[in-house]
């Protein structure tokens, strides 16, 4: 009995090692031969200036005090001079109107 | 209409080799820009009107006049009867006329030889798409808008500190702003935006000032967009690139934005450009799977159907491997252990007692290999699914006549 259990724990522990192996590899280069061109946010063509104008660090998990960080962040970003001056060469059109040159020289 | 060569007045078509607007039967070749202001009327003339009847867009062919049936975005494309290459200008009205356009910089050739190239690579790449012919690949222009954004976010981010037993979950706050100058929004709403994402990147340093005769032998369409999908695809955009640049801010993993408010503005000064691909649809198993070529790169997007019974056949075999080394392993260690205890009931118990320490990491371990197999292998069937989607293969197959 001992034998034959030590068999199959060995078959087992060996199947596991095999398939999760077996598979893992063979995953990787399925990916790499049929998932050709998969998109990477480094190959998105843009500059960008990133700033971060409030923090807080490990905040008690409470969906008020959540709001209350979101709200006066946003409310920060949304009242300072820099995001006025841009909104006012903002695009404000409707959602359903077609983009184009014409529309934008318009406003 | 299409462009006539002066020489003998065959239709012109842009060659991406030479970067010349060459005529096939006399040999003649053109800079595009230096194509005699008088070629190009873009009035609506008699010879040129598109037609609506029922929803349906009816282009009469100048070289020829058989009529031919274009979707409402269509501003270039090539006659099915007489195959004369056109441009339909009373569609490119100074509203909508793009403002640059970034010429193919490869031919059909090159395409139909890139493509090849690369699914020789493949291992589980089926046989009917490595037999392209260069006829079945065509040329399209894609309309996008290169556009500067403002986005503002405030988001609740959960994170992992530590791991394992140590790890601990903490909550933070972060607002902040990012701009993205020439975000390309790709514009043409008949094809799917996840499939022109991945055309990206282009090198913007290379385009030029709008022109039709690049146009010349080659499908377009002009923008189709509202602002409502502009603001929509540009706010998702942005909060990508905000929330993936915020991260480095945090000190913890696996962080995860759990609520959070965002505004996005977008500058009124946006430019457009047209942008090349090349696209071939290839049927396999009764369903189109459509690859595209970026015109420009040559960066392949699609993903291909794989051979099922290769794969698992390696993944028996290999695993079959393993499996075999590892069971002389376990059943040594197991062996040596159990006769200990001798080989009935009480060796038994005490070899699973003593061995759950080292079970349970290589079980975890095991776990981990699977778990990241899974997500490669649910990755390639999502592009798979994307490579057939009907949407692209409709954008496709009307512009192959």
């Amino acid at each position: 009995m001992g034998v034959v259990f030590v068999i199959l724990f060995a078959l087992i522990m060996g199947g596991i090692w095999g398939f999760s192996i077996g598979f893992f590899i063979f995953s990787l280069v399925l990916n790499h031969s049929n998932n050709i061109g998969d998109k990477r946010v480094s190959d998105v063509p843009y500059t960008s200036q990133f700033e971060v104008t409030s923090r807080a660090d490990k905040i008690p998990h409470r969906t008020e005090i959540f709001q209350q960080h979101i709200e006066s962040g946003m409310m920060n970003l949304i009242n300072s001079p820099e995001y006025r001056a841009i909104m006012e060469q903002s695009v404000r059109r409707s959602d359903d109107e077609l983009v184009s040159h014409e529309n934008n020289v318009k406003q | 209409m299409a462009t006539l060569c002066s020489n003998c007045g065959y239709p012109l078509v842009y060659d991406p080799l030479t970067r010349r607007v060459v005529c096939d039967a006399c040999g003649s070749a053109f800079f595009p820009e230096k194509i005699e202001a008088y070629d190009k009327d873009f009035s609506l003339n008699e010879n040129e009107a598109v037609k609506e009847f029922m929803n349906c867009h009816v282009y009469t062919c100048s070289s020829c006049g058989g009529e031919i049936v274009i979707s409402g975005q269509e501003v270039s494309t090539t006659c099915i009867y007489c195959g004369s290459p056109s441009v339909i200008f009373s569609r490119i009205s100074q509203a909508r006329r793009p403002d640059f356009i970034l010429p193919f910089q490869f031919g059909r050739e090159q395409a139909t030889e890139i493509i090849r190239q690369r699914f020789k690579r493949g291992t589980f790449i089926p046989e009917p798409f490595r037999n392209l012919q260069p006829e079945s690949v065509h040329g399209i222009y894609i309309p996008y808008w290169l556009v500067n954004v403002y986005h503002a976010e405030s988001d609740v981010i959960r994170g992992e500190v530590g791991s394992g037993d140590d790890s601990t979950t903490y909550y933070y706050a972060r607002a902040g702003r990012i701009k993205l100058n020439n975000l390309l929004v790709e514009s043409s709403m008949e094809l799917s935006d996840e499939s022109s994402a991945r055309l990206a990147p282009y090198d913007l340093r290379k385009l030029k000032h709008f022109d039709e005769e690049y146009m010349l032998g080659f499908y377009s369409d002009i923008s189709d967009m509202t602002y409502g999908e502009l603001r929509k695809t540009a706010d998702a955009r942005a909060s990508a690139v905000f929330r993936t640049t915020m991260d480095k801010d945090i000190r913890a993993h696996v962080c995860r934005v759990i609520d959070g408010r965002s505004a996005t503005l977008i500058d009124k000064n946006m430019t457009s450009a047209l942008l090349p691909a090349w696209f071939v649809t290839v049927q396999f198993e009764g369903k189109p799977h459509t690859i595209l070529v970026n015109g420009e790169t040559g960066k392949i997007v699609c993903g291909l159907p794989w051979s099922k019974k290769k794969f698992w056949s390696l993944v028996g075999l290999v695993g079959g491997g393993i499996t075999f080394f590892a069971s002389i392993i376990y059943f040594i260690i197991g062996f040596f252990f159990t006769s200990g205890f001798g080989f009935g009931a009480v060796g038994a118990a005490a070899l699973l007692t003593s061995m759950i320490p080292t079970i349970m990491p290589a079980l975890f371990i095991n776990l981990v290999f699977f778990l990241i197999g899974l997500h490669f292998y649910r990755k390639v069937d999502r592009q798979i699914k994307l490579t057939q989607s009907t949407d692209t293969f409709r954008f496709t197959k009307k512009r192959q006549g």
